[in-house]
């Protein structure tokens, strides 16, 4: 199967922490960083179908093990910039955005692997048991 | 896990591989599966047509960019009767290793 382009999850880390850093800063900035986080969702997610013919949705079912821990850290990350912009410490918003870009793009890497260990028949990363359907094959490559 | 649940629509090798690439994913586009099934396009739609039918996959055609893309994704249905399908599966072959084993 096509993976994504090489550049798919850096940018995708990018645009979370973009979105982070956004949420802790004053208007008219926080609109100009929130919009720019989601046109750049909107245009990975057309990308990424493109390219992989995978279709991306929220609350894909699998991989299950990786998509809460990037809902909790965009999540924890959005509530810290928050906090740390609107109560006096400015300096701590580009320090958390920088954190959960980081996670964000390390996440995504291993949901993209996940995701393609489970379509090319590497088995279940939540389990142990037995596989049906699929084809033995190495795998590789998201939310 | 669902309650296991053998199906027959499912159950058939070619179905079971479509359905089991649109498990973990919100649909798939049908070159996709075409090409990891390598299987042809006819093939592929009767597949899809099987399913469509038995109410287990949704098929969409959407314009983009001047093409028309077709991609598939399970159904709730779909969903269920699949881990059933897989739960069926499983204590079918725990049963044959338990059986086994007890007349060693």
């Amino acid at each position: 199967m096509r993976r994504g382009p090489r550049w798919y999850n850096p940018v995708y880390g990018a645009a979370c922490g973009l979105l982070v850093l956004s949420i802790g800063l004053p208007m008219p900035w926080f609109f100009v960083g929130v919009t720019v986080a989601l046109i750049t969702f909107g245009l990975l997610i057309r990308i990424y179908r493109e390219r992989t013919g995978i279709v991306l949705g929220t609350g894909n079912p699998r991989p299950r093990g990786i998509y809460p821990w990037l809902v909790a850290v965009l999540g924890i990350g959005a509530g810290a910039s928050y906090l740390d912009g609107h109560h006096g410490f400015p300096l701590g918003v580009p320090i958390v955005a920088v954190a959960v870009g980081v996670a964000c793009w390390v996440l995504s890497r291993r949901y993209d692997a996940a995701l393609f260990a489970l379509l090319e028949g590497d088995g279940d990363p939540d389990t142990d048991g037995a596989r049906a359907g699929g084809r033995e094959g190495a795998g590789e490559a998201r939310p | 896990m669902s309650a296991p649940r053998f199906d027959e629509v499912i159950h058939a090798p070619q179905r079971l591989r479509i359905v089991a690439m649109l498990a973990p994913v919100a649909g798939l586009d049908f070159g996709t599966v075409r090409d990891a099934l390598e299987v042809s396009d006819s093939v592929l739609s009767k597949h899809l047509k099987v399913l469509e039918d038995a109410g287990y996959v949704k098929v969409q055609k959407t314009k983009r960019s001047g093409r028309t893309w077709t991609s598939a994704s399970l159904t709730r249905a779909g969903r269920s009767a699949y881990e059933g399908h897989v739960a069926a599966l499983r204590a079918i072959v725990d049963g044959a290793v338990e059986t086994a084993a007890a007349t060693e």
